[in-house]
Formats: structure tokens, C-alpha cells, sequence
């Protein structure tokens, strides 16, 4: 029988690099950028970088961070990856409350909305949910156990979301598919009441994000896929409502489909209140933006922003609920025959609230370095230095790609390798 | 020792037709990667005896099926005249997919399956508007279809589907069901198979609720703790058969490993979704009888198993377990226990 083996290649050197992660504050209190083991937070009101504080007994993250995240009401910060540990931080006193120990390597992480429970999924396949019940921010709470929440059989879970309703849990798969399950009472007891399967896809799925408005609080949710589309669902019925090409919209794309690869959809950011959504492709300079109208359910691709610099090809995007800015980072852990250990370079866009005169079009603007909130402060903490050579952008993209591919491609061994690989397994033991 | 004889005759049953196939699953998976998909027409085990086939016996079935292969491979429009579902089954990906693990066609969703393929008499008696009947049967791990066999004349109006993963398995069935419709003309009608990992797609192949009864018969039990997340009935994969069931659909399982038996049993009891059947239930149910006796697995049981076994006797097969679950809601509600019959 065929069987995930998503752990493979430890070996590769290029399965070490991970892409650059941003994320914003809901109310845009501070900014935190993972790069590689590295987390950097940015405070942005009291115009400083923090020092973080981790006194619990794995202090720090030693492998690439793969997912960051804060929780709605902004009190939450939630970091995991490749070291298999979930930590959570304080936002108030940017000490690490508790860190907890996963069996596999995480992939993606969902806060409830109400911040009470914490999910992350591993690359078995599994979201497991920590309750933060009695959670005090500044005690170090120790002993929390994660409880099996649901499970994608044996495949790499590529992200997670709560509706904005706090209902469902949606997760997404890298074998197409997108999960709607019933968010329980009880999450320890598990979420056995799938709603729907959103279907249509046909790569892999990399990235969720929803779309709220006043009038549709429930919420749409948007995908994006290694099959270079972002589609529009209604998750109470798995309907697939409108799909883009991002690909061929952001002229990626030729019709027979020959550069699919390049056009990956890599992250997804929904302007609050402004029905855009940024996409970030792989192989696109910029950012594309995608307009969502829900009153006719459909999606129309914008415009590219481009002028974000020679080869700044973001490799996430992060933004607060007032949605003044979108940021935006590329860069990447540990480049492979580079002077340079990491690279970050972090892009904010600005003028999601203003509209040109007389139409509905955004007067966006790239903010230069010194327009940048907390700017070379905030640039040397998140960036690591103030200025980064334009030159390593280029390899820092193709290493992204290559681990992206590392991530989701199922690894083709040869047959010997694959034999070699058994008998170094500790699971042909049978039982007696 | 009772379980210790148990257990290596479930061990010595089993190895033949599934560990050593299913092991070997992953040589065939490859091995037909690059040949032909599941729409392709191949007849290997009507020219190339395969050790394993040969071991079971279909006895009413083996001659008239094998006879009836060679005919559609001589004349391949005959199988064309019934519509039998070797010309496309699924609108295949436009493209390989190297991202997924799989090497068969994978439908994008329900509504990609071309089910009129499958069941074409169903399909040209429907009419245009006519009410599109669905499938409601899904008989999980398939194996040689013996199951589907027996329910095709009992449910002669429902429309019910094997899954299987093994390639030649599949095909197999495939013929076998073609060379009845053959024979038994405006039978076998509701019957068909699709090669996939269960495990994976169903709910590529199934919408929610569309599914009355699902049957996993014998499935392979894989002993080692490490494994036992390859088990066809675990905690998590319950969740996706509540999903495709509708309330009140059925579960049945059967297996004469009695560690799996307890295994089934203790993930269908925790689940919230599954409450068993009572006793008489389960004696009134046509297709309980058919559990241990009408698949090839069963029939190897009862042969090999010879004084523990009472064949005909539905739920009081004293050399296993048998499990009924039904589908109690699909909104979250209270929970409910679950009683089991054991032979
Ligand atoms: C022990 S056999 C039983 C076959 C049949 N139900 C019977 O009773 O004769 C188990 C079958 O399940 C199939 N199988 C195992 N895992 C499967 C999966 N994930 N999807 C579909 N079929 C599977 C195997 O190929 C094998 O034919």
C-alpha cells in the first residue's frame, strides 16, 4: 500500500531552507518576521525591536520556522516549524508562555478566534488542538498536551484558518483538497462533523485566506494553489464559486500551460473591508491583487504591483485588520553558497484606504525605506541590516522555490534508495 | 492456544492475497506508472496466470468469466455495444501530476466521475431529465468482488461501486462484471469498480450524505503498532465515512483477526457519529448474511478456518467479528453508544 513518507530528505541541504515569514499585528502593535530559527519582532508603537524572552525548557526554535501567526484579539503570538515545537508567546510581555512538543514537524498553525484554543497540523497529516483554558499571560504555563483534533490521511497539511464565524476549521491539503469541519464544544473530544470538501483544485493547495464583509459576515473563503489559480468557495456547501488564473493574469502564463510551475500561488493576504486580495506568486516580481466582488460571487484580477524592486518576489504577505498597510518580505534561511546566513527584505505597500479621484481604483504606493514605519529601525531588526544586496534576491527565490517543491513534491526515489530507506525505518517490528 | 491459532491462521490466510499483494501494491503502482491508466484495456490476467488469483476460486464464475475475456479481447466492439466503462471513466487531468503520490486518475470531484460510464443502462433509461439515479453502495477494498456480486441481484435497483488500489485486482473485477452483464443480460447493471486509494479520494467519488451502505470486508489488518494508520477503519477515516453516509446508513465490517476486530470495534463505539445495530437488526438485514460469505476473502476463511466457521450463517460467524455501525446524524448531537455483535 502507498504511504506518505513526507519526512524524507533530511539529508538535502536544500530541504534547510525556508522561506521568509511575515506577520502583522490585528492592530498593527507590532510585526514579527521568522527567518530560518530566527524570529524578530518589531514593536511598533514603542518604535523598538523586542527582545524576546524564552525561559521554557526548549528555549528558542533551533530548525526553520514554517508558520507564525497572531490571534485575533492580539494578545497570542504562535510560532512552529521544523524543530516540532509550538510555542506561544505574550504579546505584552513577548515572553514564550508555553512550548509544546509535536510528534512530527509542523506545517501550519489556526488560533480561535475567541484565543482559546491553539491548532497546528504536522506533516502526517494530523491538526492537533492545545486548550489555553486558565492561560495567564505572564505565568510560563507548562505541561499542556495537544488532543487529536481531525486528520488528512498521510498528507502534508499546507494551512489552516478559522471562519470568521469561530464555526469551522479549514484545512488544506497538498493533495488538492480543502477540508470544512465543524469547529466542536469540546475540540479535545475532536472535530468528527466535516461540512463540506471544497474541490477544484488540481495541485496542490498552499494557501487559505478569508474574505468578510458587513454585509457577508460569514465570510468567503479564497484559495490558492500550485496549479497558479486562486479560487473563491462557499465553504457551507464546498461550492466552488469563481476561479483567476493568477498565472496567466499576472502574464506568467502562456495557454498550453507549459510554466505552471513558476506560477504557484505562495501566500494570499485579504485587504480587510476592501474585498482585494494580494496574491503572491513565485515567479511574479510583486504582487498581484485580486479584486472579489460577494454580491456576484466573482473575482477579477486587478493589477500587478511591480514597482517593489528588481526581483523582489515576496515570499509572504501580512497585513492588520484596519488594512492601512500591506507588508509584504522576501528572503530565505540559510543560503547555500552565499556570504550571507539569511536574508530578509521586507516591502510595505500603502494607500488600501484611499481610491484614485472619481474611481474605484487604490492610489498604491511602495513606501520607500524611510517612509517605512519605525523605518531603518525596524528595517535592521526584521531585515537583520538596513540594506540587502539586490543580487542575492534571485538565488534567495530559486531556493525558495526548490524547497517549496522539497515541501510538497512527493520525493520519487529510486528503488534501491526506497529499500535503503526500509530497513532504516523502526517500524517493521511487528508486535507480538 | 485459541488466539494464538487465531492469529496465525489470520496471518497464514491473509498472507497470499493481501500482505504479500498488498506489499506488493507499491512494486505494481510503479510498475504501471507509466503503462497505462485504469481506462487502459488490459486482460494480463486472462494471458498471465498471477499466482495469487489463481489461488481463489470464484467456482461458479472462474470459466464463464475467463472464457468471456478472451471472447472481448478477440471482438472488443461487443464490450463496446454494452458501454462498459474501459473508454473514459473520469476526465482525466490534463496533465501528469507529480505532486501526488498516485498514479491513477484521481477525479477532481463528485462531479467529475462520469458515473453514466460506469452504469450505462441506468444512465440511457434515465432520459434527459429524468431523475439521475446516485451511487449508494460502496464496497471498500473490493478485492476480487464477490461482495458486489451477491448485492447487484439483491439491490437490483441500487447503484453501488468497488474501490480497490490493486491495479489487476481492479481490472480484474472490471471483467467480471462485464463478462456477466454479458451473459445475464439486463443484469449486473447497478454494479462497477474504480481503482483508488480509499483512504484518499472518497470524498473525490462521493457527495455528503449520498451513500446508504458502505462495506469493508476483510480488510488487511496490519498487525504492526506503527501501521495500524493504514487500517481502513481508524478514528479519523470514520469522520470522512460519516461525511459521505447519510443518517442513518450503515458500516459493515467483518474480519476473523480478532485484534482488528477489537480495534474496528473500539474506534466505531468512541466515534460520536456511529451507533451499532441491534441483534435483531442485524438478523433481519439481507446483506448481513452476505458478509462472510460472499467475497473470496470470506470463502477462504471459511475453507481454511473449516470447524470454527458455519457458513450461511450471517452474524453468527463464530470465527470473527462482525460490525454494524449506522450514521446516527450529520448535525452534532448527543452521544450514543455502540453494542457489538460477536459470533
Ligand atoms: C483482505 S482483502 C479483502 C478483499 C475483499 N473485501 C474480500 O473480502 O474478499 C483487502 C483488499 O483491500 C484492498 N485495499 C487495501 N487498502 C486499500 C485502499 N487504501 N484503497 C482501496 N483498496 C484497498 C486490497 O488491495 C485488498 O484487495
Amino acid at each position: 500500500m502507498e504511504d506518505a513518507q513526507p519526512e524524507g530528505g533530511e539529508n538535502n541541504r536544500d530541504v534547510d531552507v525556508a522561506p521568509a515569514l511575515i506577520s502583522v499585528h490585528p492592530t498593527q502593535d507590532s510585526v514579527a518576521v521568522a527567518v530560518g530559527s530566527d524570529l524578530r519582532v518589531f514593536d511598533l508603537r514603542g518604535n523598538c525591536g523586542i527582545t524576546l524572552v524564552d525561559e521554557t525548557g526548549e528555549a528558542f526554535h533551533k530548525d526553520s520556522i514554517r508558520a507564525i501567526r497572531y490571534g485575533a484579539n492580539g494578545k497570542l503570538f504562535v510560532s512552529a516549524g521544523d524543530d516540532k515545537l509550538v510555542k506561544i508567546w505574550s504579546t505584552d510581555s513577548w515572553r514564550c508562555i508555553t512550548s509544546v512538543c509535536s510528534e512530527k514537524r509542523v506545517s501550519a498553525i489556526a488560533i480561535s478566534n475567541d484565543g482559546l484554543y491553539v491548532c497546528f497540523a504536522d506533516k502526517f497529516g494530523v491538526v492537533w488542538v492545545l486548550d489555553l483554558h486558565g492561560l495567564d499571560g505572564n505565568e510560563t504555563l507548562v505541561d499542556k498536551k495537544a488532543a487529536p483534533l481531525l486528520a488528512h490521511y498521510c498528507s502534508i497539511i499546507t494551512s489552516l484558518e478559522f471562519s470568521p464565524d469561530g464555526r469551522f476549521i479549514v484545512s488544506a491539503d497538498r493533495d488538492f483538497k480543502i477540508r470544512v469541519t465543524v469547529f466542536p464544544k469540546k475540540p479535545l473530544d475532536g472535530a468528527h462533523e466535516i461540512q463540506s470538501f471544497c474541490l477544484g483544485h488540481t495541485e496542490f493547495v498552499s494557501c487559505l485566506a478569508f474574505l468578510c464583509t458587513a454585509e457577508y459576515p460569514q465570510g468567503f473563503l479564497v484559495s490558492g494553489s500550485g496549479d497558479s489559480t486562486v479560487r473563491l468557495w462557499d465553504i457551507n456547501s464546498g461550492t466552488l464559486l469563481d476561479t483567476c488564473e493568477v498565472g496567466s493574469q499576472a502574464g506568467l502564463v502562456d495557454y498550453s500551460g507549459s510554466e505552471l510551475s513558476c506560477s504557484t500561488v505562495t501566500d494570499l493576504c485579504t485587504i480587510p473591508g476592501g474585498n482585494v486580495v494580494a496574491v503572491a506568486i513565485q515567479s511574479l516580481q510583486g504582487i498581484l491583487l485580486v479584486s472579489c466582488d460577494l454580491s456576484s460571487q466573482t473575482l477579477g484580477a486587478v493589477k500587478v504591483v511591480s514597482n517593489m524592486g528588481d526581483n523582489f518576489i515576496p515570499t509572504s504577505l501580512g497585513c492588520s485588520s484596519s488594512a492601512e498597510l500591506l507588508w509584504t518580505i522576501t528572503g530565505v534561511s540559510k543560503l547555500h553558497g552565499s556570504d550571507y546566513n539569511s536574508l530578509a527584505r521586507v516591502r510595505v505597500l500603502s494607500g488600501f484606504k484611499k481610491t484614485v479621484p472619481g474611481t474605484t481604483k487604490h492610489e498604491l504606493t511602495v513606501l520607500d525605506d524611510n517612509e517605512v514605519p519605525g523605518e531603518e529601525k525596524l528595517l535592521e531588526k526584521l531585515q537583520g541590516s538596513v540594506t540587502v544586496e539586490e543580487e542575492v534576491f534571485l538565488a534567495a527565490a530559486e531556493a525558495v522555490k526548490k524547497s517549496m517543491c522539497n515541501l510538497l513534491i512527493k520525493k520519487q526515489y529510486t528503488t534501491e534508495r526506497r529499500e535503503f530507506r526500509k530497513r532504516g525505518r523502526n517500524d517493521k517490528k511487528i508486535k507480538q | 492456544m485459541k488466539l494464538g491459532f487465531r492469529f496465525s491462521t489470520a496471518a497464514q490466510l491473509l498472507a497470499p492475497i493481501c500482505n504479500n499483494s498488498v506489499k506488493g501494491a507499491k512494486g505494481k503502482l510503479r510498475k504501471f506508472s507509466d503503462h497505462k491508466d485504469v481506462n487502459g484495456r488490459r486482460t494480463e490476467l486472462g494471458r498471465q496466470p498471477n499466482p495469487n488469483a489463481q489461488d481463489i476460486s470464484f467456482s461458479p464464475f472462474k470459466n464463464c468469466v475467463k472464457k468471456d475475456m478472451l471472447e472481448n479481447e478477440a471482438n472488443s466492439t461487443i464490450s463496446k455495444s454494452t458501454g462498459l466503462p474501459r473508454k473514459r471513466f473520469y476526465r482525466a487531468r490534463a496533465h501528469s501530476n507529480p505532486l501526488s503520490d498516485s498514479h491513477f486518475p484521481v477525479p477532481i470531484s463528485p462531479n467529475h466521475v462520469e458515473y453514466s460510464h460506469h452504469y450505462p443502462q441506468f444512465f440511457s433509461s434515465a432520459g434527459e431529465v429524468g431523475s439521475i439515479k446516485k451511487v449508494q453502495f460502496a464496497d471498500i477494498g473490493c478485492g476480487f468482488g464477490g461482495l458486489l456480486i451477491s448485492l447487484s441481484t439483491l439491490f437490483p435497483e441500487t447503484l453501488m461501486i468497488g474501490m480497490e488500489l490493486r491495479d489487476k485486482v481492479t481490472e480484474y473485477v472490471k471483467e467480471r462484471i462485464l463478462a456477466l452483464r454479458t451473459t445475464n443480460p439486463g443484469q449486473y447493471q447497478n454494479v462497477s469498480v474504480v481503482r483508488t486509494n480509499s483512504m484518499k479520494y472518497i470524498p473525490n467519488y462521493f457527495e455528503k450524505g449520498q451513500l446508504t451502505k458502505m462495506f469493508f470486508l476483510f480488510p488487511d489488518p496490519h498487525f504492526k503498532e506503527k501501521n495500524h494508520r493504514r487500517r481502513v477503519i481508524s478514528p479519523h477515516l470514520l469522520d470522512e465515512y460519516a461525511y459521505v453516509l447519510e443518517v442513518g446508513g450503515i458500516i459493515y465490517t467483518i474480519t476473523d483477526v480478532e485484534e482488528l476486530g477489537d480495534w474496528m470495534k473500539t474506534c466505531l463505539e468512541n466515534h460520536p457519529m456511529f451507533e451499532a445495530l441491534t441483534e435483531e437488526e442485524l438478523h433481519a438485514d439481507p446483506a448481513v448474511k452476505l458478509l462472510s460469505t460472499a467475497t473470496e476473502e470470506g470463502q477462504k476463511v471459511a475453507r481454511n478456518g473449516g470447524q470454527t466457521f458455519q457458513a450461511g450463517q450471517g452474524c453468527d460467524f463464530s470465527g470473527g467479528v462482525i460490525l454494524a455501525g449506522a450514521l446516527l446524524y450529520q448535525q452534532a448531537s448527543s452521544r450514543t453508544l455502540l453494542a457489538m455483535l460477536v459470533g
